[in-house]
């Protein structure tokens, strides 16, 4: 992948969903295994994988999680912090 | 005559009547009234309806089998008997289990919905909807104040990382059911990947709102996939039957969604660790293949190649030029056996003859030896196209190896080579005319010596320097005196003309 490439697929993968990510990199691990690419599409699909690995690694590292309480108001649906 | 007894004794012997089948192991309907709990865990009440009442205790081991707290004015039905307490002499009720009243009709109520929903089909395998597997979102639908939250918060803080939505909730009592459906129904409306309908333990009545129809049909309305976690592992609600999944408890719950983060994390390494091996296994077969056509097309071995074509040509044209002096100095040593042989009067001609033929010969041996060099030269393309660059080339893109600066090379030497022997191809070429050319020169050389000494031989430049010769009178040439006899006939021979003569005499040396 070139420069332009390799950000278009960051942006996209960073659109993912964790599932997503998850289920494409083991896609393209078990084509990596079942062999039949070549050397330059192999490392196109390893820099691939990296990039998933990554974003999967950001959602599992984000300690961030909300604890939040929702309520219908007239204002439509709030959300409080809840502890 | 009557008999006497003592307060005790009559109060032991009313006891003892009061033991009786028709008050022991009853079922008492009333409402609770006068409710009071001592610190010793006993409970002290009256049970009463409308037209009466009975002093009522419930102790503190027969509380512990119990699924709710009795509260003033709850109606219950208790169980148990009669009994008198002698101090006093006044009786009571001794509750074993009490339950609240109705609850019969609760059971008769839930297993009509049950049936009535299972023959809908709402409770089919098929309607069951798949749990995401990394829910990022996850809705509970439950009291704010009780337990349960805590616990279900607790529980998924070490797990997948997943944001959490409550949406309060009466979990019980009169109107706990309407909020229940609107908290599904405004997480639905929210957005959220999972939705837990969430109730702590308690009683089949505590329980009661997650066993209402308007709840199992929000449920099954729901976009959402809803996991019930009602009660206790042995609690069964309606809700538990028409969500997608149950889990045993709240706290079940938050572990059934959410995978634990710490696996997750090395499912997704050990995916990585596969991703390596398959490469580094790849780069390792295609560096032996590059070892391969290293091999194949390297720079030496081409060079090698083209220095065995060049020895081979040099071998043709040595073997070439070899034939060609083998021939040229056969046909020299006819001409000489030749020429020696020759009479004088067809010298001439026959010098005429064998130059034309030494042409001829030169002719073919040029033309011998140029087809010679060109199919020496045919070969010499034909082995070096083997090696030429653009087969290699595309052979090579073909893998996406990138050698072309290696293949520049090559080819920049392949057509150094090339030249180099063109060069001495055209030498060579060259080389025959000038052989045969040299070679004509020494015949003719020698052609003119022979020719000069054949002249000096012809017998008619002897006889003009004042010799002459005899012959015959059959015209033979005689060269002995003893071929003469005496009165023979003989013509002399003079440069400018003959004469007959006899012989008379003749004298033979000694």
């Amino acid at each position: 992948m070139n420069e332009e490439e390799s950000a278009k697929f960051a942006e996209e993968v960073s659109k993912m969903s964790f599932e997503e990510s998850i289920q494409q990199l083991e896609s393209l691990v078990e084509k990596l295994e079942a062999g039949g690419t070549d050397l330059d599409q192999s490392l196109e699909i390893y820099e691939k994988a990296v990039v998933l690995r990554n974003h999967c690694k950001e959602v599992l590292d984000d300690g961030q999680r909300r604890i939040k309480k929702i309520l219908e108001t007239s204002n439509g649906i709030t959300e409080t912090d809840f502890q | 005559m009557s008999e006497t007894v003592t307060v005790l004794q009559l109060n032991n012997r009313v006891k003892t009547l009061l033991n009786h089948a028709s008050v022991r192991d009853i079922w008492v309907s009333g409402e609770i009234s006068g409710l009071k709990k001592y610190a010793s865990g006993h409970y002290y009440f009256t049970l009463k309806d409308e037209k009466s009442s009975v002093a009522a205790v419930l102790f503190s081991s027969y509380r512990a089998n119990m699924s709710f707290e009795p509260r003033e004015g709850d109606k219950v039905e208790a169980f148990g008997r009669v009994d008198l307490y002698t101090q006093s002499g006044k009786y009571q009720f001794v509750v074993n289990a009490m339950r609240h009243s109705g609850i019969g009709e609760l059971y008769i109520r839930f297993e009509e919905l049950k049936n009535k929903l299972k023959d809908e089909g709402l409770f089919d395998e098929s309607r069951k909807r798949k749990l995401p597997r990394y829910p990022r979102r996850i809705g509970v639908v439950t009291s704010q104040s009780g337990a349960v939250i805590h616990d279900i918060i607790t529980t998924s803080a070490s797990r997948f990382p997943a944001d959490i939505f409550l949406a309060p909730s009466q979990v019980q009592g009169e109107g706990a059911a309407k909020t229940i459906v609107a908290g599904i129904e405004l997480l639905d409306r929210f957005g959220v990947d999972i939705i837990i309908v969430a109730r702590g333990g308690g009683s089949l009545e505590d329980l009661w709102p997650f066993n209402e129809e308007i709840v199992a049909r929000a449920i099954a309305a729901s976009k959402t996939p809803v996991v019930s976690a009602v009660g206790h592992e042995t609690d069964f609600t309606i809700a538990d039957f028409v969500s997608d999944m149950r889990a045993p408890t709240p706290t079940g719950a938050a572990a059934l969604i959410l995978r634990d983060r710490l696996e997750t994390v090395s499912e997704v390494e050990s995916l990585m660790q596969r991703a390596s091996r398959s490469l580094e296994q790849k780069s390792v077969s295609m560096e032996e293949r590059l070892d391969n056509i290293n091999k194949r097309i390297s720079l030496q071995a081409a060079i090698d190649g083209l220095y065995d074509k060049m020895i081979h040509l040099d071998e043709i044209f040595d073997r070439a030029d070899r034939a060609m002096d083998v021939t040229f100095e056969r046909a020299h040593n006819r001409v000489d056996m030749a020429a020696n042989k020759m009479s004088a009067g067809r010298t001439e001609d026959w010098i005429g003859n064998k130059a034309k033929s030494l042409d001829d010969l030169s002719a073919r041996a040029i033309r011998a030896l140029r087809n010679r060099s060109e199919s020496a030269l045919a070969r010499y393309s034909l082995a070096s196209a083997r090696i030429m660059p653009s087969s290699i080339k595309a052979d090579m893109n073909a893998k996406g190896m990138r050698v072309d600066s290696l293949l520049d090379k090559v080819s920049a030497t392949v057509s150094d080579r090339m030249n180099v022997c063109r060069t001495r191809m055209i030498a060579i070429g060259s080389r025959p005319d000038k052989a045969i050319g040299s070679i004509t020169e020494r015949s003719t050389a020698h052609l003119e010596t022979a020719s000069r000494n054949l002249e000096g031989l012809n017998p008619l430049n002897i006889l003009s320097r004042g010799y002459g010769f005899i012959t015959s009178a059959e015209g033979d040439v005689l060269t002995s005196a003893g071929s003469m006899s005496k009165g023979d006939r003989v013509t002399i021979h003079m440069r400018d003309g003959s004469a007959t003569a006899e012989i008379k005499d003749k004298e033979m040396k000694k």
